[in-house]
């Protein structure tokens, strides 16, 4: 029989493999709960939480369904077939199925009695059985595999040179970028190869308000979020070990970071896999913007007439759920920071917070499946001009580039922007 | 196994991206949270026209292949979509149209696929006078596969008994004809879904709880939302007044003063809605102790059975009316008392049904039951008058069969007009506790039917086990009818109805 030595690891709760059977088939995982909670219907018609359900309306491509794969593998009942592989990367990992899942949440509404939280938790179930597919030498999917090569040689999924990293930057300003500052800004790969416009933005703002900043030229690598999320946890090591010694060579008390997934890598996974606490701060983008908003050293004056809609991206909302004092979700500083720019309104879509509907681009989930991802991205849009507003605004690279071909294809009439890039405009 | 070539055919009915056969796929269908054994399909169809299922049937009696059906996953207590014997499974959960809501006439017209909070969703957004009578179980649970399975709801009587509200049926035989049930035979009747009885033998019941055919369209009546509303909860302090409960049920929904769709928990299954099992009392190898029980029950303020009942009227004033009678009616059982509303609502079993059950809005906090102790449930639910030797009865043996298996006796009633279900809640942990369960579950079902209390609806997992004591003359009018409707017998062999 096949073993699967990380599905080993969460596979026992009380007894030998006894996690899968907590699944109990619910659909928890594949749409909105509570939605009659306080007498209201939260979601107006938005009801599934997942996207890959959404897309195909078929259990197997949620988690319940890979929950029964797993248990099948875990139990010698059906080998790992090239569908079952295609089942277990046609997920985004957003976690919108742990938010809901009633094995693990059950007790979010009774707290006050003594319930028990439980270790069932269907994406670390996900991630396991990917790594075990990686071990077993099938996975990750071929097209995985390709970019994966890519970010071993030229540090990047995206088939660039390394050298061309830090192209979208001004040349004086890349000749003046310091050998040690306060803060490092961690560009990453997708502002730095494709979404620039952010990259742009961040540092016109860090060149505008004095921030004692630099980015690390050439030292800076991928983060490994892709490979942690496909499961080649040898890629990610490697990335994660480059990356913190980069920081620290560079002396800075800060790192900040565009994108949602590298701010998830460099906050939760890389102290995680090392067991240790960095010896630097990490930030999102938003975060510093906040402060300095806060601080006054960013002063928003020019009016953007705007009725905007803020997507919440997975990896830095419910990804950092249960981070005690080391993280926490970044719901607020989006938000504040918005309103904060005068002129802005902001109108909520239903799917937010911890129920955000995911755009489908990560878990490397886009580059498997990139019609798939499109149509989800789509969804996502339609859901926000459904809020009759001008732009769709978020603060991941990677959702921006999802959703700007999502618009682009289907040719939505709305606006898309990240937080840095309305800033940027209301800046004095 | 069914053969390619067979396959081949089927994938030409209903396209090639409807037919699953990989294991991938199968694998969320062979197992469920109750008893069931795990047991893998040959392969899954899921069609989404009534046309393609007499295409199926054909093909299914061409190749001699076994057909089991499924409305999608919902509350699986009675059983998921498992195939006890393999074969084809017929998952009809693509077939979610609402055919027709008539907010006039107070029905509504669906398929298979549609969900009870699918209709909840378009009747809150667009009829909001129509309220669906819904399940304590799944909101992804079919409303026709819970109606023509007889399942039961909590708002107020004929509502709360789906059967009863099924005017007009759409059904595909086993050899693939179609037949429109009552007035549906008509051609071009007016009253498909108003006039049930039609013309000469009304035949829908045979296609409830059976083998007989495919179900593809009904119509059901909903209710009109009450003007008034309100709740109540009793407590029974003790297991003594098992029987007073009971009989003090019978009374208030007989003169209707509590909606049919009354709920009565004992303590473990109020509590098992909120919070998990405590392994640290004795590792769950035999029954609570009782002095716990006693000290959840006083910390908790709930009753050794809690009732939870609607009250629906038309005016505030009948309401009080209502109100009056039952405590009269009260007055006669000395021991039972009214709870403490506060206290009751923080029970969440009540919260759930006075804040969503009865006012037609589905909920899944019920899904606390089967993590009770660890993934498994099932339901064994006899049937019984609402006697106050009953209620002992019920009770005796439901506590002495499950502390012979270690396992605690958590139950709940729902109320008919004339007798009470009683829903048994078998919880177990998966898999450790899996065969233990199953010969509790047995062996719960034989002493029920010893004592005279027959299920009205069980696992078909379990059903040779209550079929073998079912009346001959009956039988032999069943498997007349299979043979002539499913000559080949590819239709849920089994199901129901003895082979």
């Amino acid at each position: 029989m096949v073993k699967y030595p990380n599905l080993e690891k969460v596979a026992t709760w009380r007894s030998k493999g006894d996690i899968f059977y907590l699944c109990t088939i619910c659909r928890y995982c594949i749409s909105e709960t509570y939605e009659y909670l306080d007498g209201e219907d939260k979601s107006a018609g938005y009801q599934n939480l997942c996207p890959t359900f959404d897309l195909w309306e078929h259990e197997a491509y949620s988690s319940l369904g890979r929950i029964s794969i797993a248990r099948a593998l875990y139990e010698g009942k059906m080998e790992l077939t090239d569908k079952a592989l295609e089942l277990i990367y046609a997920c985004s990992l957003c976690g919108a199925c742990r938010e809901e899942c009633f094995a693990r949440r059950r007790t979010k509404y009774y707290e006050i009695h003594e319930a028990k939280p439980s270790p069932f938790d269907p994406m670390e179930i996900l991630l396991a059985l990917r790594r075990d597919a990686v071990e077993l030498g099938k996975g990750p999917l071929p097209v995985q595999q390709g970019w994966m090569k890519q970010i071993v040689e030229k540090n990047n999924p995206y088939y660039e040179a390394h050298e061309a990293r830090l192209d979208w930057l001004k040349p004086e300003i890349r000749e003046k970028l310091p050998k040690e500052a306060e803060v490092v800004y961690f560009v990453g790969c997708t502002s730095a190869y494709r979404q620039k416009n952010i990259a742009n933005a961040t540092v016109n703002i860090l060149e505008k308000t004095g921030v004692n900043y630099t980015i690390m030229d050439p030292e800076e690598w991928c983060c490994g979020s892709p490979a942690y999320m496909t499961g080649r946890m040898d890629v990610f090591k490697r990335q994660l070990e480059h990356n913190i010694e980069a920081v620290k060579k560079y002396k800075a008390k800060r790192v900040i970071t565009s994108c949602a997934g590298c701010y998830r890598m460099w906050k939760k996974e890389y102290p995680e896999t090392l067991g240790v606490k960095l010896p630097f701060e990490v930030l999102h983008t938003v975060e510093l913007l906040q402060e300095l908003v806060k601080n006054g050293k960013i002063r928003l004056e020019n009016k953007v007439e705007k009725t905007v809609t803020y997507h919440d991206p997975c990896h830095i909302g419910r990804h950092l759920r249960d981070g005690g004092e080391l993280y926490k979700p970044l719901f607020e500083p989006p938000r504040e920071v918005l309103q904060a720019i005068p002129g802005i309104t902001l109108k909520e879509m239903p799917r937010k917070l911890w129920y955000s509907f995911c755009c489908s681009s990560g878990g490397g989930f886009r580059s498997a499946f990139p019609r798939e991802s499109i149509e989800i991205a789509s969804r996502r849009v339609k859901e926000a001009l459904d809020q009759k507003v001008d732009a769709l605004v978020s603060t991941c690279p990677f959702c921006y580039r999802n959703f700007k071909d999502a618009i682009e294809e289907k040719k939505f009439n709305i606006e898309l922007y990240d937080v840095v890039e309305l800033v940027e405009k209301a800046m004095a | 196994m069914i053969k390619e070539e067979a396959l081949k055919e089927l994938e030409a009915i209903v396209g090639q991206e409807h037919v699953y056969t990989d294991p991938a796929f199968l694998a969320t269908y062979s197992r469920d949270i109750s008893i069931t054994y795990e047991r893998w399909p040959d392969a899954v169809v899921r069609p989404r026209f009534t046309v393609e299922i007499q295409k199926i049937m054909r093909w299914a009696n061409k190749w001699k292949v076994p057909i089991y059906v499924t409305s999608g996953r919902g509350f699986e207590g009675y059983g998921g979509p498992v195939s006890p014997f393999g074969g084809l499974i017929l998952d009809l959960a693509r077939m979610n149209t609402i055919h027709e809501i008539n907010d006039k006439l107070y029905y509504v017209v669906v398929e298979p696929g549609v969900t009870y909070r699918q209709l909840v969703r378009e009747l809150e957004k667009n009829y909001p006078h129509l309220m669906l009578d819904v399940i304590g179980g799944s909101p992804e649970s079919s409303v026709l596969g819970n109606t023509i399975s007889r399942g039961v709801g909590h708002t107020w009587w004929p509502y709360c008994e789906h059967f009863e509200c099924l005017c007009g049926m759409e059904v595909v035989l086993p050899t693939g004809e179609v037949v429109r049930t009552g007035s549906g035979q008509l051609p071009g009747s007016k009253s498909w879904h108003i006039f049930k009885w039609g013309f000469g033998p009304w035949i829908d019941g045979i296609f409830s709880q059976s083998n007989f055919g495919v179900v593809t369209k009904i119509g059901l009546w909903v209710a009109p939302r009450p003007k008034a509303y309100d709740w109540v909860a009793i407590a029974a302090p003790k297991p003594e007044n098992a029987g007073d409960i009971l009989e003090f049920t019978g009374k208030v929904i007989l003169h209707n003063i509590i909606g049919g769709g009354v709920t009565i928990s004992n303590a473990v299954a109020s509590f098992a809605c909120n919070f998990t099992y405590p392994w640290e009392i004795n590792g769950g190898t035999a029954p609570l102790p009782r002095e716990w029980i006693e000290e959840m029950k006083e910390k908790h303020h709930i009753g050794e059975y809690t009732l939870f009942g609607p009250i629906y009227a038309d005016s505030e004033e009948a309401l009080q009316a209502k109100w009056k009678t039952l405590k009269e009616i009260l007055k006669q059982y000395p021991e039972l008392y009214l709870m403490d509303r506060a206290d009751a609502l923080n029970c969440a079993e009540i919260a759930h049904r006075v804040l969503y059950d009865q006012l037609g809005r589905p909920h899944r906090s019920l899904w606390g039951w089967a993590h009770w102790r660890g993934g498994g449930l099932s339901f064994y639910s006899p049937i019984a008058p609402f006697t106050k030797e009953a209620g002992l009865e019920l009770q005796e043996i439901g506590v002495k069969t499950t502390a012979k298996y270690g396992f605690d006796y958590m139950m709940k009633y729902v109320a008919g007009l004339r007798a009470i279900h009683h829903v048994g809640l078998l919880t177990y942990k998966v898999p450790d506790e899996l065969d233990r369960a199953r010969r509790c579950f047995l062996e719960l079902i034989k002493n029920y039917m010893d004592a005279g209390y027959y299920p009205y609806r069980v696992n078909p997992f379990a059903q040779d086990y209550l079929l073998s004591r079912i009346d001959r003359g009956y039988l032999l009018v069943c498997q007349k009818i299979k043979k002539a409707l499913d000559p080949n017998n590819i239709l849920m062999p089994g199901y129901y109805v003895p082979e």
